[in-house]
């Protein structure tokens, strides 16, 4: 079989897969629009108009996470629990489809196949592809929402609303454009390379073991502030961009290469000898 | 008949548990539980020197009721514990109804029984086993943090160490027999554990995917914890039991009205279903 | 003695008559044979006899007693339906303890009796599930469906995955258990075995009765 047949036969069946889950995410985003909507007219209510949040503003506020927290008997760790849902019901749409094509029907694909690596480079493309699409739905969730409710589709970060609402500490005096890409690449960088690199984890634990080694680093991330923990980089308010010894995003660029070089060079050496046995 | 009911609840049980899934389970929980605890200890002993020093050595605001893993949310080995308790909890057995149905093994043990036994006996295997994996770790963790940290009577004087606020869950307990609390809580857990078990069970009759099974029970809590967003500064007592099953307060009171509510539905739901469904589903 | 009285049996899945008006009467120290084509109903109809599927209309009877009201399921009863079903984490002999432990009617040497019975050596006793042949699965199927000497043993293609040596044992045993006074149903896709083995055999087509041969005797 060529691999651009096995491709379409894979987005043909990964995405009819994990349709409903597209669906599922329109709700959550729609959720944490009409979150910060809400929030910014509490916080705003004495003020003499309700400041507009743009297209971008809103985009930051799904991907902020929550600023570093120092250990203390006096201030609790609260989970970042909207960043933490989104990043992970990501990981978990793509958690099913590759595993369940080692068994049943994808079997006679595999062996219908040219090599393993074919099959894998193609659940690999597969992968990325259906992670780009879920961000795609989130961008033009937060498009409609912001078209529906007359909020300005602009690029414009409102630097009230990082101070007042996202509270990320130490922020510069003045946000530079920069943060905009960072926003924009910087959480969808790091969701393809740890979406890969459970895939590649799949091979050795399964997917439910796989799922809880990606969750307990997205969690960490969250919990240390440090550039060893790619989840650091998906949390835009801890960049260099937004607060003064914020992470670098050339460092994140760095995780994310590494990150899916390790995945795609460890998972295609594993699975040319990986034994399938065709268990569900 | 009641005898045949003993007797498949036992081999449920010892399925239940006597399984890798649920080895690595607790494996996996109670390395978190003794990463809070090491987390704890030595944080216990810095303060303690650090007091030692220096002016008040405030001996009272330290103790194994703000150091065990209940007691503390600060440690990654909290954070990883109870955000992640609604998913351990299903790992070890929430998937075995699944499983047995597919591969057909239901018939063979329904014709030597019933189906509202076999249904009665995998709900409380189910339930058990998702109880004891979060169980076990926070006993460990308890007794290893009272092995270095000692079991001071928690003072209202240090209200900012000691969060159980007026009012929340049993905290008239918290500053007279705390250890009847800290148990009151571990009951709580293992129960709110099961019943987070029994979730996926329940769910298995309307999902035909194992990794949606076990998952759902745990995007569906993480949902009700992300939906407090929209109480805030409306409403100050605490809905998710993420946060409510630590025995201290994580951001809201523990209310026990709301507890035994969300206890008394996910029950209801869980083993409505299980039990409504089950017993009328065809084997095929 | 023991009988099955099938009475106007209907069975409806999802809109599909599976089972259509089936009346048949079966009796212990017989064996039943079910014939025809994939499809035709001979898998649902055991299902039937087992109480793991109720009729849409129509009655079974289990010694006078009507399944699914006044008893759920066969007192006495062994299956083994399509593939044998056990968990892969137990060893054979652990499987077959844990059915046996729910009714408790036999011992350990009782079972290992049997697993020797269908030709399970005793290494592969304490072998773990998963790790059995195709065959051996099968055998241990056989061997849970007889193990506790039942007076109903439904066999749907018992020779399935077994080479010629494990078809003659397959054979014997049904042979045993008609001579122990068992009421066999035996659905096979060999017409020599059920041939065979049968004193009495139904044809099914799209879930109807089209016809029945009593040894030799064609109606």
């Amino acid at each position: 079989m060529k691999f651009f047949r096995l491709l379409a036969y894979d987005y043909k069946n990964g995405f009819r897969v994990g349709t409903v889950k597209l669906l599922v995410m329109v709700l959550f985003v729609v959720a944490f629009c009409i979150d910060f909507y809400y929030r910014k007219h509490v916080t705003y209510s004495f003020d003499e108009v309700i400041p507009s949040g743009t297209f971008i503003d809103y985009l930051f506020s799904i991907f902020a996470g929550i600023k570093e927290y120092t250990p203390s008997k006096e201030e609790n760790f609260i989970i970042p629990v909207k960043w933490l849902l989104l990043h992970l019901f990501i990981c978990y749409s793509t958690l099913y489809y590759p595993f369940r094509d080692l068994s049943s029907m994808g079997l006679n694909i595999l062996v219908r196949t040219k090599g393993r690596l074919t099959w894998w480079f193609s659940k690999c493309i597969w992968n990325v592809s259906y992670v780009l699409t879920m961000y795609g739905v989130i961008l033009i969730t937060v498009f409609a929402f912001c078209l529906i409710t007359k909020e300005p589709i602009s690029l414009n970060i409102t630097r009230m609303f990082v101070t007042d609402l996202l509270q990320p500490g130490d922020i510069h005096e003045t946000l530079s454009f920069n943060l905009v890409y960072i926003i924009l690449f910087y959480p969808l960088l790091i969701l393809i390379s740890l979406n890969l690199l459970q895939m590649t984890l799949v091979l050795i634990f399964k997917p439910l073991y796989s799922f809880v080694v990606v969750t307990v680093i997205w969690l960490t991330s969250a919990y240390l502030f440090s550039p060893f923990l790619p989840g650091n980089y998906a949390m835009v308010i801890r960049s260099e961009y937004v607060i003064q010894k914020g992470l670098s995003a050339s460092e994140g660029m760095v995780m994310f290469l590494f990150l899916v070089s390790v995945s795609l060079i460890f998972g295609s050496l594993y699975f040319r000898r990986y034994d399938v046995l065709g268990e569900e | 008949m009641k005898k045949t009911f003993s007797r498949l609840l036992a081999i449920e049980i010892k399925k239940a548990i006597k399984n890798k899934f649920f080895i690595a389970t607790l494996g996996i929980a109670t390395t978190f539980s003794l990463f809070s605890a090491w987390y704890m200890i030595d944080h216990y002993r810095f303060q303690t020197f650090l007091s030692s020093i220096d002016g008040n050595p405030m001996t009272n605001a330290s103790s194994l009721y703000n150091h065990w893993i209940g007691g503390e949310a600060m440690s990654l080995g909290f954070t990883l514990f109870f955000t992640l308790l609604p998913l351990i909890a299903v790992l070890p057995y929430g998937w075995s109804y699944f499983i047995e149905d597919k591969n057909g093994y239901v018939k063979t043990v329904v014709i030597r029984s019933n189906k509202w036994q076999y249904f009665l006996s995998k709900y409380l295997a189910t339930f058990i086993a998702g109880g004891l994996v979060i169980l076990i770790p926070l006993v460990v963790n308890f007794l290893l943090v009272a092995s270095f940290v000692p079991a001071i009577t928690p003072s209202m004087v240090y209200s900012l160490r000691y969060p159980v606020m007026i009012g929340s869950l049993w905290s008239t307990l918290f500053y007279t027999y705390p250890l009847i609390f800290v148990l009151l809580y571990l009951i709580l857990n293992f129960i709110f554990a099961g019943l987070f078990a029994t979730m996926s069970l329940a769910i298995s009759f309307f999902l035909r995917n194992r990794i949606a099974i076990i998952l759902t029970p745990f995007f569906l809590i993480m949902t009700l914890h992300y939906s407090r967003t929209f109480l805030a500064y409306r409403y100050y007592n605490e809905i998710s039991p993420i946060n409510y099953l630590h025995a201290t307060c994580v951001e809201n009171a523990a209310n026990a009205w709301i507890i035994t509510g969300q206890g008394l539905l996910f029950f209801v739901l869980t083993f409505g279903i299980t039990m409504k469904l089950g017993v009328k589903r065809e084997i095929l | 003695m023991t009988t099955i009285q099938i009475e106007g049996v209907t069975k409806k899945l999802k809109g599909v008559f599976v089972i259509n008006n089936v009346s048949i009467t079966l009796s212990s120290g017989n064996v039943t044979g079910l014939r025809g084509v994939n499809g035709s109903g001979k898998t649902m109809l055991m299902r039937l006899m087992a109480g793991l599927i109720l009729p849409t209309k129509g009655t079974i009877k289990i010694d006078d007693k009507i399944l699914g009201k006044e008893i759920t399921f066969p007192e006495s009863i062994g299956i083994l339906l399509e593939n044998p079903a056990f968990l892969d984490s137990y060893t054979g002999f652990q499987n077959l303890k844990m059915l046996a432990s729910i009714r408790n009617k036999i011992d350990d040497v009782q079972i290992k009796h049997t697993l020797e019975k269908v030709g399970l050596d005793v290494e592969s006793h304490n072998k773990k599930y998963k790790k059995y042949s195709l065959g051996m699965k099968q055998r241990l199927g056989i061997a849970g469906a007889i193990m506790e000497q039942p007076d109903i043993v439904i066999l749907d293609e018992p020779t399935n995955s077994l080479d010629t040596a494990g078809v003659e044992l397959v054979k014997q045993i049904i042979r045993q258990e008609k001579e122990r006074g068992a009421l066999v149903v035996l659905a096979c896709h060999d017409t020599d075995i059920l041939d065979e083995l049968a004193d009495d055999i139904y044809y099914l087509e799209n879930g109807s009765l089209v016809s029945t041969t009593t040894r030799g005797q064609t109606v």
